[in-house]
């Protein structure tokens, strides 16, 4: 009996049975992989669509308002029979590709599956051609040409031979080895220098003007499509403003921020947009007061500040406290490389030289933020 | 004033590190003695520890007239995170980076001993004082702190909000900051030995074990940084593929990489362009994550701000990697690589490849959105759902090497390394068909089952080590030589690695969420857990306002009361949830405020059940632990012994070369 188990356990019996039940497990969890369950299925799907006002989150994760409407609309339309695909295709009607956080193997998006493949599969050829080397070599320090003859045994007790010598010696003629050597590094160097400096580079000018808003933003006329089946869509209204905004077209603009302030009076986007157009109109008090709800729905909005100040200059006619106070903020909230950084410091300059009289730091009696 | 004091001790510095480098180069050709580029390092440090000095007590004392405070400073923040933000924003954390420099750069002084090993010194500290001289330039230029702002404002925005909330946060960053800086000494040792031409054994040796202090200290800040996400962000996970996240991890990979295959070269004398290639991107890297996280070019929870010192970065990056495949292409010695590997040293090509392969797929997917955006000017994501699917089998394939490598010998592959295995490849089938009964999804079945061999076998292994149960003949006994110690190391490492997979797999895999809006006084039972909302509280705290909902989970005597809170901060309006946890041995629950309606007082929580959660913190320690192990006498052996007095290990010949992990 000892002796038969002893057999077994010496031959490769137990080590396949091992991997045999292994991989039926596996088969088995894969053939049974549940079909999908409503609640598992706007679980998975949450996780896949990007919060539109997160930075990174999925809507599943964040807790912002915008996610929890994803949410509901991600579960009504599962409730509704649409398929994942469906669901999906809806959200990037809506937002662009840039809504999902699993990329779709098509595309330009196929180069992230095929380059790790590629490396994988390059990778694994040298590594079977490195396997396979039966050179007999060296063991322990001693490389080189010099040893390659010596017995893995003998030289495993010797101490190390010395290097060549090759200190600071400017290289003579290039052996032709070295120079793919070069050839095949600066490849690499080019390929890991492209993504870096990318990385860097200049970044479209109106994401870093507006803060850096993060949709995509579709076309117009989608815009206009999308507002006219769903006329209580702020984020579509105000994406619809900023557009025709953008486009030169300031009066549809006004009209469709209106709109969105009509369902959503606390809506930022569109409190900015209208202020932005009362502003550039010539209404500075009109425009004060939409940018001084923004500052006090969110004290560190950027924009809402600075605007705040100009229209507030514009009405005094001078920098009052009230414009420091604000360009100051201004000045502290936005990055280094805001642009309008200059504008907020032509405001405290022209406070400085004014004829106010609270120019000492001491006596501009800014209030604690 | 300060400010003038700060700013002299930054400029000294970089004068201090700017003639440590031509000191050391002269040393290099035997003009000047070592003695004048040492005192040269020592005087970098103590300016720019100075320097640093400065800012903190400008933090402390709230001297807002300096742009660094005014900018992250605040009178509400209390004192450790006034001082942890000294590296809370950009200009403060290089500051921060040229003093840590300064320091390895020192510690390397102090820890060379040996003839040998001197000669080494002027190239290495050739290199680290020129890193040092970067970093110093730019807190000295374009990235000055100090610059005075008039007029001076009475508070400050205080630092962003979610760093202000949990003491993990002021462990966290200068874990990484160290682990970064300190894979800068492996490369300034390559660097100098494919200079004099000596990438021999001595060399792998000192720079594998450089490496490895790096490696624990990364270790322990991305454990402390998951942590902190979990305990903190309130989306009930530690890990949510972020950029800044990801560019922390990679040079984590490429390091753990180079710290398998250096045992390769050590055995075998081999694979020597791969052993420079995979330090030098070590070092890149880390150099890509001080830029990606500082600089802000990527958008996420962590990056701050945008700068122009972005592009001496990249200018960095790319002299580095120019100087790098320069060095490589003409100072590699043409023979030598070759070797014949043995089953172990297959196995260890093998971690290699998935290991690359695994930076390699994480690199691109982080930087794919800017590539793509800057190519077509369109916006992509690439997120979680796409890591974990490519990142899954690869790991997987790992957990399997975890397992199958430390059993195999450095020679051929034997029926015994074969036998060795049964025990744990039993185990993980049964696991893999009781995960089958209890119905769990395919990537829980095949990473369980691999999580579960790693570790079966690794623990197997580590006792048959060290109560000599693989030595008959001899008395069996606890066995506790400075080289066992240091090759358990290597094990215990894996033993972390296999629990932290187990976990990892069962909270990304069994992880059950729901959400249920209560009215005060109301109970609810979900997910097996009945929650009665008791009431809601709302208290100041130091520099917040804390809006927080009494729950009962559990009913009787067994139950607990939680707190899930709404956090906001004076001058911000994003309110931070702080979640409610009750850690279990098999799981969490995690309870998270959503929101509280102030007219109504009704609450909408979330509640989810995290299994095995609890266990990836302890599991990150143990990896961190059998590193120390590991790391023995760092980073030399105490006594210095030369080559000749190191014991020749016969390996080629036993059959079963035991463990030898990253025994010196």
């Amino acid at each position: 009996m000892t002796t038969a188990v002893r057999r077994l356990a010496r031959s490769d019996a137990l080590l396949l049975l091992a991997v045999a039940v292994f991989a039926l497990s596996l088969t088995l969890a894969l053939a049974s992989t549940r079909t999908g369950a409503p609640d598992d299925r706007a679980r998975a799907l949450d996780g896949q669509l990007r919060c539109p006002t997160c930075q990174g989150l999925s809507i599943r994760d964040s807790p912002a308002t915008s996610a929890a409407q994803m949410r509901t609309l991600v579960r009504e339309q599962i409730d509704a029979g649409a398929s994942d695909e469906a669901i999906r295709a809806f959200f990037v009607a809506r937002y662009g590709r840039w809504i999902l956080l699993d990329p779709p193997a098509t595309g330009v998006d196929l180069a992230l599956f095929i380059a790790p493949a590629a490396i994988l599969a390059a990778g694994s050829i040298l590594v079977v051609r490195r396997a396979g080397a039966r050179r007999p070599a060296a063991f322990g320090p001693v490389l080189g040409p010099a040893s390659a003859g010596t017995s893995e045994v003998a030289s495993a007790g010797q101490a190390p031979a010395p290097r060549r010598p090759a200190r600071w010696r400017a290289p003579g003629m290039l052996p032709l080895p070295r120079l793919a050597r070069l050839g095949i590094g600066g490849a690499m160097a080019l390929a890991l220098t492209v993504p870096i400096a990318a990385a860097v580079g200049p970044r479209n000018p109106s994401l870093e003007i507006s803060g850096g808003r993060p949709q995509a933003t579709p076309s117009i006329e989608d815009l206009t499509t999308l507002v006219g089946t769903s006329p209580r869509d702020v984020d579509a209204l105000v994406a619809l403003g900023d557009a025709l905004l953008a486009a030169d077209r300031p009066s549809e603009a006004a009209d469709r921020y209106r709109q969105a302030l009509a369902v959503d009076p606390n809506r930022i986007g569109a409190l900015l947009g209208a202020g932005t157009i009362l502003l550039a109109s010539d209404r500075p008090e009109a425009a004060w007061s939409f940018f001084d709800r923004v500052v006090a729905l969110s004290p560190n909005q950027a924009d809402a500040l600075l605007y705040r100040a100009v229209a507030r200059f514009r009405i005094d006619g001078a920098a009052t406290a009230d414009v420091r106070r604000d360009a100051e903020r201004f000045l502290l909230v936005t990055g280094p490389n805001d642009v309008r950084r200059t504008m907020a410091q032509g405001l405290l300059d022209a406070a400085v030289e004014g004829p106010i009289g609270s120019a000492s730091p001491g006596a501009s009696g800014s209030p604690t933020p | 004033m300060i400010g003038a004091l700060g700013l002299t001790a930054t400029i000294l510095g970089a004068a201090a590190s700017l003639f440590g480098i031509v000191a050391a180069t002269l040393a290099a050709r035997s003009r000047w003695p070592i003695g004048v580029a040492i005192g040269a390092a020592w005087a970098t440090f103590a300016a720019l520890a100075a320097a640093n000095l400065v800012m903190v007590v400008a933090l402390v004392s709230r001297d807002f007239s300096i742009a660094y405070v005014a900018q992250v400073g605040s009178r509400a923040t209390p004192l450790l995170f006034t001082v942890a933000s000294l590296w809370g924003a950009l200009e403060g954390s290089i500051l921060f980076w040229s003093a840590l420099a300064a320091g390895v750069a020192v510690l390397l002084v102090k820890r060379t001993r040996g003839e040998g090993e001197h000669a080494r010194l002027p190239g290495s500290l050739a290199v680290l004082l020129a890193l040092t001289a970067f970093f110093a330039l730019i807190a000295a230029g374009p990235g000055n702190p100090w610059r005075r702002v008039f007029p001076v404002p009475l508070d400050g925005p205080g630092p962003n909000p979610l760093l202000q909330d949990h003491p993990l946060m002021a462990l966290h960053p200068p874990l990484l900051y160290l682990g970064f800086v300190g894979l800068a000494v492996p490369f300034a040792i390559t660097v100098d030995a494919l200079l004099r031409g000596r990438l021999d054994d001595a060399w792998l040796r000192v720079a594998s074990r450089w490496t490895l202090g790096p490696w624990i200290l990364l270790t322990l800040g991305l454990v402390a940084g998951a942590w902190w996400s979990y305990a903190v962000l309130g989306w009930g996970g530690y890990w949510g593929w972020d950029p800044v996240e990801n560019v922390a991890l990679l040079p984590w990979l490429t390091a753990t990489a180079f710290l398998h295959s250096a045992m390769v070269g050590r055995r075998r004398g081999s694979l020597l362009a791969w052993n420079v290639a995979l330090v030098s991107a070590s070092f890149m890297l880390t150099l890509f994550a001080t830029l990606v996280t500082r600089s802000g070019v990527l958008d996420s929870v962590h990056a701050f701000t945008r700068s122009v010192i972005g592009s001496l970065f990249v200018g960095l990056l790319g002299a580095v990697l120019v100087g790098t495949v320069g060095l490589l292409a003409f100072r590699l010695p043409a023979a030598g690589d070759g070797a014949r590997l043995g089953a172990r040293g297959r196995a260890f090509l093998l971690n290699n490849l998935l290991l690359a392969t695994l930076a390699a797929t994480v690199l691109l997917g982080t930087v794919f959105p800017l590539l793509v955006e800057a190519v077509t000017n369109t916006r992509v994501s690439v997120g979680a759902p796409y890591f974990e699917r490519l990142t899954g089998p690869l790991g997987i394939g790992l957990l399997v090497l975890v397992g199958i490598g430390p059993t195999l010998p450095w020679g051929d592959w034997s029926p015994a390394a074969r036998r060795a295995l049964v025990p744990s490849a039993l185990a993980a089938a049964i696991l893999a068909g009781l995960l089958v009964a209890i119905r769990s999804d395919p990537a829980a079945v095949a990473g369980g089952a691999a999580g579960a061999f790693a570790l079966v076998q690794s623990l197997s292994i580590l006792v048959r080590r060290l109560f000599r149960i693989d030595r008959p003949g001899r008395l069996p006994g606890i066995r506790l030589r400075a080289s066992t110690t240091r090759a358990a190391g290597g094990l215990v490492a894996h033993i972390g690695v296999a629990v932290l997979a187990i976990a990892v797999v069962a909270s990304a895999t069994g992880t059950r969420e729901a959400v249920v809006a209560l009215r005060p006084g109301a109970s609810a039972t979900v997910l097996g857990q009945t929650v009665a909302y008791l009431g809601s509280e709302k208290r100041p705290g130091p520099n917040r306002m804390v809006i927080a909902a009494r729950l009962r989970l559990g009913s009787g005597a067994g139950g607990a009361e939680l707190r899930p809170a709404l956090n906001v901060f004076g001058a911000s309006t994003q309110a931070i949830a702080t979640p409610a946890i009750v850690s279990g041995t098999l799981a969490d629950v995690y309870v998270t405020l959503l929101n509280l309606d102030e007219a109504t007082g009704t609450a909408t929580i979330r509640i989810g059940t995290h299994p095995l959660v609890s266990w990836v913190w302890p599991a990150g320690g143990i990896v961190a632990l059998g590193g120390l192990l590991a790391l023995g006498g760092w980073p030399y052996p105490r006594r210095v012994r030369s080559e000749a007095e190191e014991p020749a290990r016969p390996a080629v010949l036993a059959p079963d070369g035991g463990l030898d992990v990253v025994s010196g």
